[in-house]
C-alpha cells in the first residue's frame, strides 16, 4: 500500500504538512478578522468625531447663555438677542427651536426661549 | 484542483467574499448608527435602557427567552405582525443600537416582544403572569423567580425584578427617520 | 440488509489499522452525544405537550435545554462523527497511513471535555442568544484548538497522497473542514469579543449559521454521499465532469444565504436580496449533485438494489432528504412565501430535515460501513438495524411532515396552538432508533474479535 512512506521520516513529514495546513488556517482567519478590525476602527473616528462636536457644542451654549443679559430682557420676560447670537444659541441646544414651537403655557416665565425681535416669527 | 492549497485557497476565496460582500458592506452601512430625534429638536431614539433593564436583559438569556419571542416586527407587507397588534410600525435597525445583546430571535412560541413595554398595563400584571401563567398557555409559570413569604403573598425576587424592568423598558412606540408612527 | 453479513472482511486493514483508535473515540463519544441529545429532544418535546414539566427548577427551563439538546447534537454528535467520517474516507481514498494517531485523540478528548463544560455552563445559566454559539465564550477557542487537532488530518492525507488522483468526496472533505474554524473564529469575534453594533449581531450571526450548517454539515455529508454512492454500487458517479462545477457553486452560494434567513428583519432590504438570490442559485449545485447521485443510481434498477444494502439505504434516504430540503430552502427564500411560514415550526422542520433526514441518516449509513472495517467484526443484530432504520426514518418524515404542515396552517392565525404531540411521538420514535443503534455499535466496539470471524474474501 503505502509502503514508500516508511522510507521517509513520516511522523515529521505528515505533522510537518499538518502545520502547514494549521498556518493556512491560521492566515485565513488572520485576513479576515484583520479586515474586519480594520473597518470597525472606523468607528472610533467617528466617535473621537462625536466627542469633538460635543466639546464644540457645550463651548458654543456657554458662549450663547453669556448672550442673555438683563439688558436685553424684554417685559414678558423673553430676551432679544442679535440674530447672529440666537442661532449659535440654537446651534448649541436645538431642542430650544422645538420648544419655540410649542405655544408657552406659563406666560413665558420658565424657559428663557430667545425671541427675536426685528420683526422674524 | 489537485493542490491542496489551491483547493484551499478557492473555498478562502469563496467565504471571503461572502464575508466582504455581506458582513463588511453591512458594517459599513450599519456600523455607524446613531441615536436620532423623531423631530428635529426632539429627544433621542432609543431612549437610553435604564440600569435595571439592562440586568434584565441577562437574565432574559440566561432563561432562555429568545427560544419562544421575538423581538421584531416585520413591515406591514411582509406578515401579518402589525396587523396582530404587536406594534404600530415595523423595527428598525436603528431600535437595536443600544442593546449589548440583540435578541431578535427566529421562532415564535409565543408573541413578539419588542414593543411589550409598550402593551403591558402594569407590573403587578406582569410579575402576576410570571408567576403564574395562564390556562392553555405553552408558557409554563416561572414560580422560581418568586418566594413566598408567611402571609401567603408572593415576593419577587431580584431576577423577576430586574426581568420585569427589562421587558417593560422594550417599547418602539416612538417614530425614527427610517419608520413614522402614523398620527 | 444482509450485506454486512454476507461480505466478511479478511482483516482489518493497515490504513484503517492506522486511523481505528481516532476514528473509535470520535464514534464512541458522537453516539453518548446522540444519546445525550435524544433524551433532551423528548424532554423538550414533553415540555410543550405538558407545560408545568419540570418547570420549578431555572435549570430546567424550555430555553436553556433547547440549547443543550442543539448543542449536543450539532456538535456533539453530528462533528464528532464527521470527524470519524472524514478521517476514515479520506484515509481510504489517499492511501493514508496515520503515523501519530496521539495528536487527533488528544484534538478528540479536548473538544468533548470543552463541550461538556460549556454544556456545563449554558445548564447553570452562563448563556448568550445566538443559536450554536451559546456557549461560554471562552468555550469556542479551546474547540476552534481541538478541532485544528481533530480534523485537519483529511487535508494532510490528501496533501500526501501517493498518487495524483482526485476523487470529489476529497473536494468537500478540505473545504468543510477549512470552513468550521474560519467562520467560528470571525462570529466569535464579532459577536462576543468585539460585538458589532445593533441588528449587524444578527448579520453575522445567521452568515456563521449557514455556513456551519450547509458547509461543514453538509459539505462532509454530501462527500459521505458521493463516496458511497460510488463505493457500494461500484458504478461511477454519471455526469462526473459537472461534479466540479458543483462543489464550487456549492461552496459559493452558500456562504451568501445567510440573509435569506432573515427576511422581514430589520436589515438593510438590499442585504435580503442578496441573500435571496444566493439562494435561488443555490439550483445550480442542487441540479448538479441530483444529476450526480440519481444518475448513477436510476439506471439498471439501481435504486433496488441500494434498497437492499444497508449503508446505502440510510444514504438514500439522506440524498432524498438533502434535495427536498435543498429545494424547500429555494421556494421559501421567496418573500411571499417566506412571510407565511417565518418563525413558525415550517422554518423548523426545514432545519430538522437538513440536519437529521440529510446529515445524520448519512452518517448512520456510513457507521454501518465504517464500524465492520475498523473492527473486523459483524454488527451484532440485524433486526436492531431494521429497528434503526425505521425508527429514525419514520420519526424523522413524522418531525417534518407534521412540522411543515403545522407550520403552513399556522399562517393568519393569531394563536399559538402548538403541535406538540407529532412532536413527542417522533423524539420517541428517534430515541428509540438511537438506542438500537448505540446498543449494537457498543455490542460490536466491545465485543472480542472472534478469530471464526475472520474470513478471506
Amino acid at each position: 500500500m503505502s509502503d514508500s512512506n516508511n522510507s521517509r521520516p513520516a511522523i515529521s513529514g505528515q505533522v510537518a504538512s499538518w502545520l502547514g495546513v494549521i498556518a493556512f488556517v491560521a492566515v485565513a482567519i488572520a485576513v479576515i478578522a484583520y479586515a474586519y478590525l480594520a473597518f470597525r476602527s472606523h468607528d472610533g473616528v467617528d466617535a473621537d468625531r462625536r466627542v469633538a462636536q460635543k466639546a464644540l457644542r457645550a463651548d458654543l451654549e456657554s458662549k450663547a447663555k453669556g448672550k442673555l443679559t438683563d439688558s436685553g430682557r424684554n417685559a414678558d420676560g423673553t430676551y432679544h438677542i442679535p440674530v447672529d447670537a440666537a442661532v449659535a444659541l440654537i446651534a448649541a441646544k436645538p431642542e430650544i427651536l422645538a420648544k419655540l414651537r410649542q405655544p408657552s403655557t406659563n406666560g413665558g416665565e420658565a424657559p428663557p426661549a430667545p425671541v427675536f425681535t426685528n420683526g422674524n416669527k | 484542483m489537485k493542490n491542496l492549497n489551491l483547493i484551499l485557497a478557492g473555498v478562502f476565496f469563496t467565504l471571503a467574499a461572502s464575508f466582504g460582500g455581506l458582513l463588511l458592506s453591512g458594517q459599513v452601512q450599519l456600523g455607524q448608527l446613531n441615536r436620532a430625534p423623531a423631530e428635529e429638536g426632539g429627544p433621542l431614539f432609543p431612549a437610553k435602557e435604564p440600569g435595571l433593564a439592562i440586568q434584565g436583559r441577562q437574565v432574559y438569556i440566561s432563561l432562555g427567552c429568545v427560544a419562544c419571542h421575538t423581538q421584531q416586527v416585520r413591515p406591514a407587507g411582509q406578515g401579518n405582525d402589525i396587523a396582530r397588534g404587536w406594534a404600530a410600525r415595523p423595527s428598525v435597525a436603528r431600535d437595536y443600537i443600544l442593546q449589548s445583546q440583540v435578541l431578535i430571535g427566529s421562532h415564535r412560541l409565543g408573541p413578539d416582544l419588542v414593543n411589550y413595554g409598550a402593551r403591558v398595563k402594569s407590573d403587578d400584571e406582569l410579575h402576576t403572569y410570571l408567576r403564574t401563567s395562564v390556562a392553555g398557555s405553552v408558557m409554563p409559570a416561572y414560580g422560581f423567580l418568586y418566594t413566598q413569604s408567611k402571609d401567603g403573598s408572593f415576593r419577587p425576587t431580584e431576577d423577576a425584578v430586574a426581568l420585569v424592568a427589562y421587558l417593560k423598558s422594550l417599547k418602539i412606540d416612538y417614530s425614527s427617520p427610517e419608520a413614522k408612527l402614523k398620527q | 440488509m444482509s450485506q454486512e453479513h454476507s461480505s466478511s472482511r479478511s482483516s482489518v486493514s493497515r490504513i484503517d489499522a492506522s486511523v481505528s483508535l481516532p476514528v473509535r473515540l470520535f464514534i464512541i463519544s458522537s453516539i453518548l452525544w446522540l444519546l445525550v441529545a435524544s433524551v433532551l429532544s423528548l424532554i423538550v418535546a414533553l415540555k410543550l405537550q405538558v407545560p408545568s414539566f419540570l418547570s420549578d427548577c431555572a435549570w430546567f427551563t424550555y430555553g436553556r435545554l433547547e440549547v443543550l439538546q442543539r448543542n449536543a447534537f450539532i456538535y456533539g454528535w453530528a462533528s464528532n462523527a464527521l470527524f470519524a467520517l472524514n478521517l476514515w474516507i479520506m484515509s481510504s481514498l489517499a492511501r493514508f497511513e496515520l503515523k501519530s494517531s496521539w495528536l487527533p485523540v488528544l484534538g478528540g478528548l479536548v473538544w468533548n471535555l470543552t463541550l461538556t463544560y460549556g454544556l456545563i455552563q449554558v445548564l447553570l445559566g452562563q448563556l448568550n442568544g445566538f443559536a450554536l454559539l451559546e456557549m461560554p465564550k471562552e468555550v469556542a477557542p479551546a474547540m476552534v484548538v481541538a478541532f485544528l487537532f481533530a480534523a485537519l488530518w483529511p487535508a494532510v492525507a490528501f496533501a500526501r497522497r501517493p498518487t495524483g488522483n482526485v476523487f470529489v468526496s476529497q473536494w468537500y472533505i478540505i473545504g468543510a473542514t477549512f470552513v468550521f474554524p474560519v467562520i467560528t473564529v470571525v462570529a466569535q469575534l464579532m459577536l462576543l469579543w468585539c460585538p458589532t453594533l445593533g441588528v449587524m449581531q444578527a448579520l453575522v450571526h445567521s452568515w456563521f449559521y449557514q455556513n456551519l450548517i450547509l458547509l461543514w454539515l453538509g459539505g462532509s455529508a454530501l462527500s459521505a454521499i458521493y463516496y458511497f454512492i460510488a463505493k457500494e454500487s461500484g458504478r461511477t458517479i454519471s455526469a462526473y465532469y459537472l461534479a466540479t462545477v458543483g462543489f464550487w457553486t456549492y461552496f459559493l452560494f452558500a456562504s451568501w444565504t445567510g440573509p435569506a434567513t432573515l427576511l422581514g428583519a430589520p436589515i438593510p432590504v438590499w442585504l435580503q436580496s442578496v441573500g435571496v438570490v444566493a439562494a435561488l442559485m443555490m439550483l445550480v449545485p442542487i441540479v448538479i449533485t441530483a444529476v450526480n447521485f440519481f444518475g448513477t443510481l436510476a439506471p439498471r434498477s439501481g435504486i433496488a438494489q441500494s434498497w437492499n444494502n444497508t449503508t446505502l439505504r440510510f444514504v438514500l434516504v439522506g440524498t432524498v432528504s438533502f434535495i427536498v430540503s435543498a429545494l424547500l430552502s429555494v421556494v421559501f427564500s421567496t418573500r411571499s412565501l417566506n412571510a407565511l411560514v417565518r418563525f413558525t415550526e415550517f422554518t423548523q422542520a426545514q432545519e430538522h430535515l437538513a440536519v437529521y433526514s440529510f446529515v445524520s441518516m448519512v452518517i448512520f449509513g456510513a457507521a454501518y460501513y465504517i464500524l465492520p472495517r475498523l473492527t473486523g467484526s459483524f454488527w451484532p443484530s440485524a433486526k436492531l438495524v431494521h429497528l434503526h432504520f425505521w425508527a429514525s426514518t419514520l420519526g424523522s418524515l413524522l418531525f417534518v411532515v407534521a412540522g411543515l404542515n403545522h407550520g403552513w396552517a399556522a399562517h393568519g392565525r393569531t394563536d399559538f396552538a402548538v403541535s406538540a404531540l407529532p412532536g413527542l411521538v417522533a423524539a420517541a420514535l428517534l430515541f428509540v432508533g438511537h438506542f438500537a443503534f448505540a446498543l449494537n455499535a457498543f455490542g460490536m466496539l466491545t465485543a472480542e474479535e472472534a478469530p471464526s470471524s475472520r474470513r478471506s474474501y
